[in-house]
């Protein structure tokens, strides 16, 4: 095997410190931390209010003294983590190495449809394998995770430029005098057990 | 400067970090991470996805000039591609990171965990020599595609790390109950009933498969300090530990593997799975790689029959 490299006695040193500074600040961020469970949208969420009843069911205690002692912590723990990772946020934004490793970490039961009706007509559904219109664009990978987040909260302002895109499109499609409902269907996910759910379709958008 | 106590904390330290060691597993990593990248950079392509989340055209009326975009994806093909052959060394990983972490800050709602660890891993490629063997460059330089010759361990180190880091972090931050006895493990039931999640209708899956998923994976994930104590167990331990009798590394990875493999069939989810999957490539030492291929080969070589000869 070919012999080693000889390093510089201030190489070794500087490397040491870089690589041990680099593993700190990473783990920092990387440490376990509610980020934006304070946040009333998400302690409104219906998922939130059912995993608090049910801390609530399993203590004894009542759901607002849950909701005081759980948000109380989040919210101490939360301001906490900011003073600590404030002096290193330059370094996670120049070199891009986030560690936000927050994957499903609270299960949604509510499911959210993108529904598009065109002349009357439904042409595009989520998942819906019989309305695909525009669906090979919608639906790309990365745009599920976009259009996902619409089953936790609404982003009025990204779903309003979403519909105003849907509705160039049928434009270009259809022609001027084409008439759009763009909608959201929300349900919650029925369990093993439940029955089907009940669907509403919110949030619209017409032209 | 000091250099520190012999014996002592520091001077283990920059003791660990001067090992060295043959390329295998950072030139497999390599190989893995750039195909995640090309898949980052070139499925958008299709359809005018790319132009529709990132161009100042597309639906949010602001990112890049059209035109400018098409240019910077084709300049992260090129780059992802050399990454796979090693051609470049540490430029291509630096050009493709350039290029991920401009389409990740353009519209950050449509990046995911699966972005994190591209970024990650190509930052470690630029820090690594990941092309010294089973390479383009090793080819030109020596006229062979693979090379003894020796390079820093310390990035497979800081990979391992790092997988255990991501592993650990998201199994303790799992609290929905739904992942614990407490919901009934029925995390992976609603997973798959996610609309935009999931890959096809899932009412024909049984409620125990999805339950065996979600314990699988949430036990797991807790317990990826497990891998980490293996891992040490193979530096400092003999061959007789019972870590290492039964190979606990190999072991925590194939149960990791079915868990990803189900995330896989179940969901669509981007390349998370195999984004994920390309750390593990860190897990097994060179000479792993190598003693691995050797058994290979011998298998594949055609055996003589000492009668004919």
């Amino acid at each position: 095997m070919s012999q080693p490299n000889r390093l510089r006695a201030w190489f070794i040193e500087l490397r040491a410190v870089l690589i041990l500074a680099h593993i700190v600040v990473i783990g920092l961020q990387a440490f376990p931390a509610p980020v934006g469970g304070a946040s009333k949208g998400t302690r409104e969420t219906p998922s939130v209010r059912g995993m608090i009843a049910d801390a609530s069911a399993i203590t004894g205690l009542p759901e607002a003294q849950v909701d005081a002692l759980v948000f109380g912590g989040v919210e101490t723990w939360i301001a906490a983590r900011k003073k600590v990772l404030k002096p290193f946020s330059p370094y996670y934004k120049w070199a891009g190495t986030k560690q936000s490793w927050r994957m499903m970490a609270i299960i949604n039961r509510r499911s959210a449809r993108l529904r598009v009706e065109i002349d009357g007509a439904l042409a595009y559904r989520t998942a819906d394998s019989e309305a695909r219109w525009r669906a090979e664009i919608i639906e790309s990978a990365r745009m599920r995770g976009a259009v996902i987040k619409y089953a936790w909260k609404l982003n009025r302002g990204d779903y309003k430029r979403l519909s105003a895109w849907i509705i160039d499109e049928a434009v270009a499609d259809y022609g001027e005098d084409v008439d759009v409902r763009i909608c959201v269907e929300r349900a919650a996910i029925p369990g093993p057990e439940d029955p089907p759910p009940r669907v509403r379709c919110g949030w619209e958008i017409t032209r | 400067m000091s250099t520190g106590r012999p014996g002592g904390l520091w001077a283990r330290w920059k003791a660990l970090l001067a090992r060295q060691e043959t390329g295998e597993a950072l030139a497999v990593f390599r190989v893995f991470v750039g195909f995640c990248a090309l898949w980052a950079v070139a499925v958008p392509m299709q359809y005018g996805v790319a132009e529709f989340m990132w161009a100042d055209t597309g639906y949010r009326g602001e990112g890049m000039d059209a035109d400018t975009l098409r240019w910077v994806l084709r300049l992260g093909v090129v780059s992802s591609v050399s990454l796979i052959l090693g051609i470049g060394g540490r430029v291509s990983a630096f050009v493709t990171l350039q290029v991920c972490i401009a389409f990740m800050t353009l519209h950050p709602a449509a990046s995911g965990a699966h972005d994190r660890l591209i970024k990650n891993a190509l930052w470690l490629l630029v820090l690594a020599n990941s092309t010294a063997t089973l390479s383009l460059d090793c080819r030109l330089k020596t006229g062979a595609w693979t090379s003894d010759r020796l390079v820093s361990a310390w990035p497979r180190y800081l990979a391992v790390l790092q997988l255990f880091i991501m592993y650990q972090a998201t199994g303790i931050q799992k609290i929905s109950p739904e992942w614990t006895p407490l919901g009934g493990f029925s995390a992976l039931w609603y997973i798959v009933r996610s609309d935009m999640w999931m890959r096809f209708d899932a009412d024909w899956l049984p409620y125990w498969f999805t339950q065996f998923s979600t314990a699988g994976t949430w036990i797991w994930e807790w317990c990826a300090w497990v891998f980490l104590y293996a891992l040490w167990c193979r530096d400092k331990r003999p061959a007789t530990h019972w870590a290492n009798r039964y190979d606990l590394r190999t072991l925590w990875a194939a149960w990791g593997i079915g868990m990803h493999m189900i995330l896989y069939v179940l969901t669509v989810l981007g390349p998370l799975s195999w984004a994920t999957l390309a750390w593990y490539a860190c897990l097994w030492h060179p000479d792993e790689y190598r003693a691995g291929w050797r058994r290979l080969a011998g298998r594949l070589r055609p055996s003589v029959d000492p009668a004919s000869g």
